[in-house]
């Protein structure tokens, strides 16, 4: 976990995050390491970024091609001087996001030129959050999906998982069409949760094949986070990893899975 | 702490179908099975399931359909998950209706990849595993080569993974025509169903436990030929 977290964490803003990602079973079976990755930050003026990244099963360095990629897009927006605001058209929205995908892409091409891999050893999916109080905008490339609630307690998906016509295929960043493949979703509302998870959670936190949230997995969720206290961050990190490897979960997938989940207020 | 409530206890998870995984054992029971290599084949089939029984996802996720081919093609197990999977006792005898046979198992994956879209389950890229000893005999000579043109477009467009496994006295050149180039016909090792089919169900639980975009590598296939 990032710095920021600590330095911002209950001071700047009043976005309270967690964020975990477990490996799956099948991984621990075959002795490869978890391919997911996640990170986030907190930005002045109650801005929150998040990043999931999910590696490629078939990639030879999938684990580092999603800590890159998750890492990279969220020190990107960090080190900007200027965020697009609220004010600001969509396009300028989608453009910023997009910017901040190709960053990671670059990343990813740096780093197999410098280790002699092929890029597509480092394949990896991408979606990158980015919400203040007045809007949220996501940028998409494969699965997983972003899911929040708004001010009237509705739930609703923020996203769209991408996918082919099999369950097993996916587009990549690693892919030279990855930032034409890349969706930039904009939500101008005031969301008081917002949570993304990797794909390893779909099937248990969505209703298929609408991909809309279901409630009994993020209504609960969306409390514990509301309810966490900033002092025993901790204890809340352990609670959130025991219930992602608790059976109730890993009875139901054995794939890496990967939740953030971020409250406002 | 305790009166806050607890995350594990009061989150439910949502009940969505698996996702299916089909394969058609597509099997050679012509006459020169007989003997040892149709037992062989009739035991490898109960690795077959055992190996799939073990795993929780797999039991859920995998179809398997069973047709056989000699004098005629015969459906002897309709899709099915390993549960209402019994491995049959197959006898061998007759002519070897491949191209028919062939036919037979890439009409069948079609209509179950439409079944699941009917029914909004998603599902993995369907196999058809083949097996024979010998090379087509009987059928009308146009359906072998229907059946190879078939198998190519369906593999170019993603339709399928078709396996083709030559045993004994198999045609591996003819088999090597009808196959794509990037799934070559594979020699099996003597009569080592149970090792080949312990492979399958093994590969099986990979592709069925394979996060999306992952086309997973399989094992080598340690039961054929180099």
């Amino acid at each position: 976990m990032r710095k920021t977290e600590t330095d911002h964490f209950g001071q700047l803003g009043k976005w309270r995050v967690l964020g975990e990602s477990v490996i799956g079973s099948s991984h621990e079976k075959r002795g490869i390491p978890c391919q997911d990755f996640h990170d986030w930050a907190i930005l002045p003026e109650d801005i929150v970024i998040i990043s999931v990244a999910d590696g490629a099963g078939s990639a030879a360095k999938a684990e580092t091609g999603s800590c890159i990629a998750a890492q990279t897009a969220i020190d990107h927006i960090i080190s900007q001087d200027n965020l697009p605001d609220s004010t600001d058209n969509d396009a300028a929205w989608t453009e910023f996001l997009k910017e901040a995908v190709n960053i990671s892409r670059e990343a990813l091409l740096s780093y197999s030129h410098l280790q002699s891999l092929r890029l597509s050893d480092l394949a990896t999916t991408l979606i990158l959050a980015i919400a203040s109080p007045d809007l949220c905008a996501v940028a998409q490339l494969g699965d997983g999906i972003a899911v929040a609630r708004d001010n009237e307690g509705k739930l609703f998906s923020l996203t769209i998982p991408q996918r082919g016509e099999y369950i097993n295929e996916a587009n990549f960043l690693t892919s030279s069409k990855a930032l034409e493949d890349t969706e930039v979703f904009l939500h101008r509302k005031f969301l008081t949760h917002i949570a993304v998870i990797s794909d390893g959670l779909q099937r248990i936190g969505l209703r298929m094949p609408s991909y809309e949230p279901f409630p009994g997995f993020f209504s609960p969720i969306f409390s514990f986070i509301s309810n966490i206290d900033n002092d025993k961050d901790s204890e809340d990190k352990e609670e959130l990893l025991t219930f992602l490897k608790s059976a109730k979960i890993k009875g139901r997938t054995d794939d890496d899975l990967t939740l953030v989940v971020a409250s406002m207020g | 702490m305790i009166n806050k409530p607890r995350i594990l206890e009061t989150v439910d998870t949502a009940n969505n179908p698996e996702p299916r995984c089909a394969c058609v054992l597509l099997m050679d029971t012509s006459g020169s099975m007989k003997g040892r290599p149709i037992d062989a084949l009739n035991q490898g089939l109960i690795v077959l399931r055992e190996t799939i029984s073990q795993d929780s996802l797999a039991s859920q996720r995998v179809e398997l359909a069973l047709v056989t081919f000699s004098s005629d093609v015969k459906v002897v197990q309709d899709f099915t998950t390993v549960d209402g999977f019994a491995p049959p006792t197959l006898r061998a005898g007759g002519y070897t209706f491949m191209g028919t046979g062939i036919i037979k198992a890439l009409d069948m994956i079609h209509a179950r990849k439409e079944y699941y879209k009917a029914n909004a389950l998603d599902y993995y890229r369907p196999w058809v595993f083949m097996i024979t000893d010998g090379e087509p005999q009987g059928e009308a000579s146009h359906l072998i080569g229907e059946a190879g043109r078939r198998i190519i477009d369906d593999e170019n467009n993603n339709r399928v993974a078709f396996f083709a496994v030559g045993v004994e006295e198999a045609n591996m050149e003819a088999l090597a025509t009808i196959t794509h180039r990037d799934r070559p016909p594979k020699k099996l090792k003597g009569l080592d169903f149970s090792e080949m089919f312990l492979w399958l169900g093994n590969s099986m639980q990979r592709v069925s436990g394979s996060k999306p975009g992952t086309m997973i590598p399989l094992e080598p296939a340690g039961w054929a030929e180099v």
